[in-house]
């Protein structure tokens, strides 16, 4: 930072929640879907109707404020959060503000300056909008309500952030907390994960607050750090041309890489929130806490050092494979299924991954380790089979490619015998074929007997062809040098 | 018509007996209707058609000895707030132009459960807002004991019909007497159960905590007929309580109906000094006073009790129902459903033309109010003080308790006034409600039982009101008054 | 206290309910009425030690279970103007 402005950032986050149904209806929260298909008179708002409350929702939320270190709210309640928008069909959303499930926590990031916490104001449970589809050329708005009532956990930080690094170590810190948690999957892409940035500058020592700006909805953690960088030149600049920075909301366009002031009409938000009189309160007990304390899952760093400590992994290995709960859990039920930890490991991070980047360049997407669908028994056998010498690694590597492909799990065992990629154990046939490639193959193997050790892969190739693959590779090496040192 | 001045389980009785013919009873239902409604207005929508069907249907049901309830077959008018599947419901409203729901509010699929046929949608002020009546887009409804006055509010169409005996039973809704009152106006027996004992799922919300929907009907025994119909816990309304149904304190297993004995002897009746003297009727106070004395004269004791905190209960409950209203009524804005405004070139234009064209001065007048006390600044002095009273005056009611049974007031200090009267002061008619609204603040059961008339015959209410939970002590008290008199018994000549 | 014209104003707009200047004197007369009656009473009510206590009923929840979505057809035939799949409004965005 070559300027003498230090920036202070607060974060608002919001994460939608992996339930089935939606926060306070049986409507399912399944992404995605023809528009005003997921609803049902209860989440778009008819009269009459009333919201029914989903206890998954509030065990997701304790778990997620315990994951932040918050205090829980021992008897919490909803509160409506009145504005018109066509998004918003009962035009209050019901939130939290009196009594927030979680508050007073704090998140623990790693920068290059070494750990530092960011302090959690309060987290709440709300449910979402819907989406607005605009007419290209005509002056209209379609309201899509099928993200209405999905239900979220909106995460309120205190203005600690003091660099677009710290930002993005948070989010990906609370990206792996949920994910292990098993509560959210946090796809920015697909806006399960938003955040909005509040972002003032100060002269770098003092204490005092700038005047900050709201940007909202950045849908990528790399496009809010280009927010956060644009922002801070943008604010700089005002306040060195000696102008002033106004309080307003900023929308952050990615492609031009800056921001424009959004045009608001209304004088103050002035939302009237007051206690949802439509759901009773709930009181959260010590019991039901333990209770989700207990099932609180090993976080990724503790995983990462067992990993290494326990299995042997190096740090970049265990990093690799921590990075994803269920891959990680994954590695662990192939050790289980028999597979060495050494072997699993590589067959995850190298051979998996390769799979996928060549399937997901086919199809012109992305996969996660989720999409591949494996089953941990039949690849620990795949492993073992490849490993121990009875599969080639090529003919392995392409049936990993299959199981991937496959929609039902794939029977490695009968692939392998109706497909005939059984090495050969006959040692009468590989004698045969040995001792035809060493007599039609004379200068290769003159090359070996004086001395170029290196003929011996041509030879061993050769032997492969002949066998069609179908054999193991280090017999015939052994094969053949006994061969030839006859 | 003789057929109209029969009570709902009468009329029951002869349907099961096979004297009468379902579609019979639909039709006498029809003709007085058509006979009379020209005159009270207490309709706002008639489907023949529907209930035809409805009818036929349920008649196969009764002839297969296949409906067990006394009420099988007896048709029920709805005011016209509760959710009927593909029947209009607006709430008396401009802006619920050509509304027809998608679905039944559970009050209504249980009456038709219990083979009971909806008739059509009774008339109200718009959106409940109001104690006269007169705010309907469908114009006033008028009391049938004189049409030049109004029948009460805001269920006033409900009370109204059954008073005119063009309707045999009706189901209306109380958010701080809208049930009560009108049933005192006009002459017949209306009670607002205990918070929570009928869903509230399909009412469409004027005050969400306060609302609750009960019958208007001839006797008590009715209304108790149709509470075993439409009581009992309901998984769509979260505030619904199961505890105050079939099994709630005092009521076997064979329910309400059944659990009517008329026997208040030792019954400890509550007089409360606030509510009569200065700013009450003379007329008023003789008649319930002399029901006290009835009461009395079958083995109850009466006692004297303060409820001092009825002096704040009307500016608590306004506080309350406005800053409610004003939230529950913001999804009227032209897009999902109801009137929409011809000129809108933006968003907001859409919502503020809908809005300021759809609804009446009133529902405006008390949105903008309960905007005014959940907005930034007075919040703490205006919503959250209310909160505050509201506490004390259940707190009250509970110490008020502790020496009696049940407690017996007026329904409202005056009879009905002449129809536009009131509209001219508004203070006067939120005054109205003085002895009413403290009872939907602290959710607890209050019936309203005709006691008499004053001197130009007009019908005089007597409120009896219990704890929370105790609807059959409020009910069997009444029951008993009309053991002993025939107030419930007399008809107005419409005309 | 007296509801000036600017308060007015300022509530119609949240409430999103336009005032026209005929009815405006009107509007702030009844509402001054009113308010002025709550806080008459209101400030003679001492509630500085009242606590508002946790209602009759509690943690009400239902179980995370999906059931089958309503028809979209019927949620969209109450719908003043709308296409197959969504009600239309005025473009929110330019
Ligand atoms: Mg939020
Ligand atoms: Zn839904």
């Amino acid at each position: 930072m070559s300027r003498n402005w230090e920036m202070v950032i607060g974060l608002e986050v919001h994460v939608e929640l992996s339930t089935k149904s939606k926060i306070f209806c049986s409507c399912t929260t399944q992404f995605g879907g023809e528009p005003n298909t997921h609803c049902c008179p209860v989440c778009t708002g008819m009269p009459g109707t009333l919201p029914i409350f989903n206890g998954q929702v509030l065990e997701y939320a304790v778990k997620a404020g315990l994951a932040l270190n918050c205090e829980i709210e021992r008897q919490t309640r909803f509160d409506r959060k009145n504005y018109f928008y066509p998004d918003l069909p009962k035009a209050y959303q019901i939130s939290q503000l009196y009594r927030p499930i979680a508050h007073d926590g704090y998140v623990e990031i790693e920068t290059s300056q070494g750990p530092k916490k960011i302090r959690i104001h309060e987290m709440h449970m709300e449910e979402d909008a819907g989406k607005l589809i605009h007419s290209e050329y005509g002056n209209e708005t379609y309201p899509d309500y099928n993200r209405c009532g999905v239900p979220l956990l909106e995460i309120v930080s205190e203005p600690d952030f003091r660099s677009a690094e710290e930002v993005a170590a948070y989010l990906e810190k609370i990206r792996m907390m949920f994910t292990y948690l098993g509560i959210s999957d946090c796809k920015m892409q697909e806006g399960s994960m938003r955040a909005d940035v509040n972002l003032s500058i100060r002269e770098a020592g003092t204490t005092e607050f700038g005047t900050r700006t709201e940007m909202k909805n950045i849908n990528s953690i790399s496009a809010i750090e280009r927010a956060i960088a644009g922002e801070y030149e943008r604010q700089c600049d005002l306040l060195e041309s000696g102008g002033k920075v106004t309080q307003e909301t900023r929308h952050w366009n990615d492609d031009k890489k800056m921001s424009t002031a959004m045009r608001s009409k209304e004088n103050a938000q002035d939302y009237r929130y007051f206690p949802e009189p439509d759901i009773p309160e709930i009181l959260v007990s010590e019991e039901y806490i333990d209770d989700c304390r207990s099932r609180m899952p090993e976080f990724a760093p503790d995983k990462k050092e067992r990993f290494m400590s326990e299995y042997g992994l190096s740090e970049y290995d265990a990093g690799l494979l921590v990075a994803s709960k269920p891959e990680s859990d994954f590695f662990e039920a192939l050790i289980k299924g028999g597979a060495t930890a050494k072997a699993s490991a590589n067959w995850l991070i190298v051979h998996l991954a390769s799979v996928m980047k060549k399937l997901s360049a086919d199809i012109n997407g992305t996969m996660d380790f989720e999409d591949a669908g494996l089953d941990a028994e039949q690849m620990s056998y795949l492993i073992k089979e490849v490993e121990g010498g009875k599969v080639n690694r090529q003919d392995g590597i392409d049936i990993l490619t299959e199981m991937v492909k496959s929609e039902e799990v794939l029977d490695v065992k009968e692939y392998i015998a109706s497909h005939g990629l059984e090495v050969s154990n006959d040692t009468g046939a590989l004698a045969e074929t040995v001792a035809k490639v060493i007599a039609a193959n004379e200068q290769a193997v003159s090359e070996y007997k004086s001395g170029k050790e290196k003929a011996i892969g041509f030879l061993v190739g050769a032997c492969m062809k002949e066998l069609k693959g179908k054999c193991n590779p280090g017999m015939v090496k052994e094969m053949l040098e006994a061969e030839l040192k006859k | 018509m003789e057929l109209m001045k029969l009570t709902a389980l009468e009329l029951g009785e002869k349907i099961k007996a096979k004297e009468i013919s379902v579609r019979e009873a639909l039709d006498a239902v029809s003709a007085a209707k058509e006979k009379t409604d020209a005159k009270v207005n207490a309709y706002t929508d008639f489907d023949k058609e529907l209930s035809d069907k409805e009818a036929d249907r349920i008649q196969k049901l009764i002839d297969a000895g296949d409906s067990k309830s006394p009420l099988a077959g007896v048709p029920i008018g709805i005011k016209d707030n509760i959710s009927t599947k593909g029947m209009l419901t607006t709430c008396a409203s401009k802006i619920l132009t050509g509304y027809k729901p998608a679905f039944d509010a559970t009050a209504v699929s249980k009456v038709r459960d219990a083979g009971m046929v909806v008739t059509g949608k009774l008339n109200m002020d718009e959106f409940a807002m109001g104690s006269t009546s007169e705010t309907s887009v469908y114009g006033p409804v008028k009391n049938p004991w004189d049409t030049g006055k109004v029948p009460g509010g805001s269920s006033g169409g409900a009370a109204a019909a059954v008073a005119a005996c063009e309707a045999v039973v009706t189901l209306g809704s109380d958010t701080g007497g809208s049930i009560r009152q009108p049933a005192s106006y006009c002459g017949v027996t209306g009670f607002k159960p205990s918070y929570g004992a009928v869903s509230r799922y399909g009412l469409i919300a004027y005050a969400s905590s306060l609302d609750q929907i009960g019958p208007i009907a001839k006797d008590v025994r009715d209304c108790a007929a149709v509470m075993d119909v439409i009581s009992g816990g309901d998984v769509n309304d979260s505030t619904s309580n199961a505890a105050f149904a079939s099994g709630a304190e005092g009521v076997n297993e064979n329910g309400f109906l059944a659990s009517l004995n008329g026997d208040v002897k030792g019954l400890k009746v509550g007089v409360p000094a606030e509510c009569f003297g200065e700013g009450v009727d003379p007329k008023v106070e003789e008649s319930v006073k002399g029901m006290i004395k009835e009461l009395e004269s079958a083995g109850a004791v009466a006692v004297p009790i303060s409820l001092d905190f009825i002096r704040f209960a009307v500016p608590t409950y306004y506080i309350i129902a406005t800053a409610e209203a004003s939230s529950n009524l913001s999804r009227f804005d032209g897009v999902k459903y109801g009137y929409r405004a011809k000129e809108a070139d933006s968003i907001d234009d859409l919502f503020i033309n809908s809005r300021s064209e759809g609804f009446g001065g009133e529902v405006k007048k008390r949105i903008m109010l309960g905007t005014f006390v959940l907005s930034s600044g007075y919040y703490d002095a205006y919503y959250n003080k209310a909160l505050k009273m509201k506490q004390m005056i259940m707190d009250g009611f509970a110490g008020a308790f502790g020496n009696c049974d049940v407690i017996v007031c007026p329904t409202a200090p005056m009879t009905a006034p002449k129809i536009g009267e009131s509209l001219s002061d508004p203070m006067k008619m939120y005054l109205s409600d003085i002895f009413t609204v403290s009872l939907n603040l602290a959710g607890l059961p209050g019936l309203s039982v005709p006691c008499g008339f004053d001197a130009q015959n007009m019908p005089i209410g007597a409120q009896i009101i219990g704890p929370a939970g105790g609807d059959l002590k409020v009910l069997n008290a009444g029951h008993a008054f009309q053991l002993a008199t025939d107030h419930h018994k007399k008809f107005p000549e419409v005309g | 206290m007296v509801i000036t014209k600017e308060t007015a104003q300022y509530v119609a707009q949240l409430s999103r309910l336009g005032i026209s200047e005929d009815e405006i004197e009107s509007v702030c007369g009844s509402l001054t009425q009113i308010i002025g009656y709550m806080d008459e009473i209101n400030s003679s009510v001492d509630t500085a030690s009242v606590d508002t206590k946790v209602g009759a009923l509690t943690n009400v929840m239902r179980v995370d279970e999906i059931k089958p979505s309503a028809d979209r057809a019927e949620l969209l035939a109450n719908s003043p103007e709308h296409t197959d799949e969504t009600p239309i409004v005025p473009k929110t965005v330019e």
